[in-house]
């Protein structure tokens, strides 16, 4: 089995998307645009590390980690839109965990990046590892 | 020694007129600069900008929750303004009611 990290984020998006509710969810590439003009809320998730993880003969167990992450301006954001950004947290969350990606790989939560502010901008983070077989 | 330093030449030159409306108090106009620097945060996941209203305090005693009307746009200063240099001027954040 091989590994394509473009494709398993594609899938991770396509997971997400029923749950975005009008949030834009960024890829690895793309950057939250939270500029005073733009949304207040958003929302991306990123490929953190590819770590091994067990090997038989020329198979190896690998985990695939990301981090979710939502992305609030405190200070423009409606109650309304903080509990929005809240709820995509959570249902992100539930879509993610459990989640057989493929026959008999299932995601499960993982630390993510650090949650904090930078001045008025708050970050929530989770992580997930997707495992993966490689075989030489 | 230091004579005071006066910011009047730099607000005539650099500033725009602004009508700050206290929580408490009356209207004051004056020239401020309106600061809009655009920058990344959380290693470059996110673009932002934050604003911020730098005044001469000699004109302008702002507090957290008052607003500026600058261009027709209401701002409200949303931390407390920080002294610079010999206090003759202070800079704060603003964000766009």
């Amino acid at each position: 089995m091989s590994f394509d990290l473009f494709a398993m984020q594609t899938q991770v998006l396509a997971q997400l998307a029923p749950v975005a509710n009008g949030i834009v969810i960024e890829d690895m590439f793309g950057a939250v645009d939270l500029t005073d003009n733009g949304p207040t809320i958003g929302a991306q998730t990123v490929f953190l590390e590819f770590s091994p993880v067990d090997q038989v003969a020329r198979s190896a167990l690998h985990n695939v980690r990301w981090s979710f992450d939502v992305f609030i301006d405190s200070s423009r954001a409606s109650v309304a839109e903080k509990t929005a950004a809240a709820a995509l947290f959570s249902a992100a969350l539930g879509r993610l965990v459990g989640w057989e990606i493929s026959s008999g790989r299932e995601v499960r939560t993982a630390p993510g990046q650090e949650s904090g502010f930078v001045g008025r901008f708050l970050r929530i983070s989770f992580g997930f590892i997707v495992p993966v077989i490689v075989a030489g | 020694m230091f004579n005071a330093f006066d910011p009047a030449p730099i607000y005539a030159l650099l500033g725009a007129e602004v009508v700050h409306l206290p929580l408490v108090g009356g209207e004051v106009s004056g020239l401020a600069v309106l600061d809009l620097p655009g920058k990344s945060i959380f290693d470059d996941q996110v673009m932002v900008v934050e604003p911020t209203l730098r005044f001469p305090t000699g004109t302008f005693d702002a507090k957290r929750g008052d607003t500026f009307v600058i261009d027709s746009e209401a701002w409200i200063v949303a931390d407390l303004p920080r002294q610079i240099f010999d206090g003759a001027e202070a800079c704060c954040h603003v964000v766009k009611q």
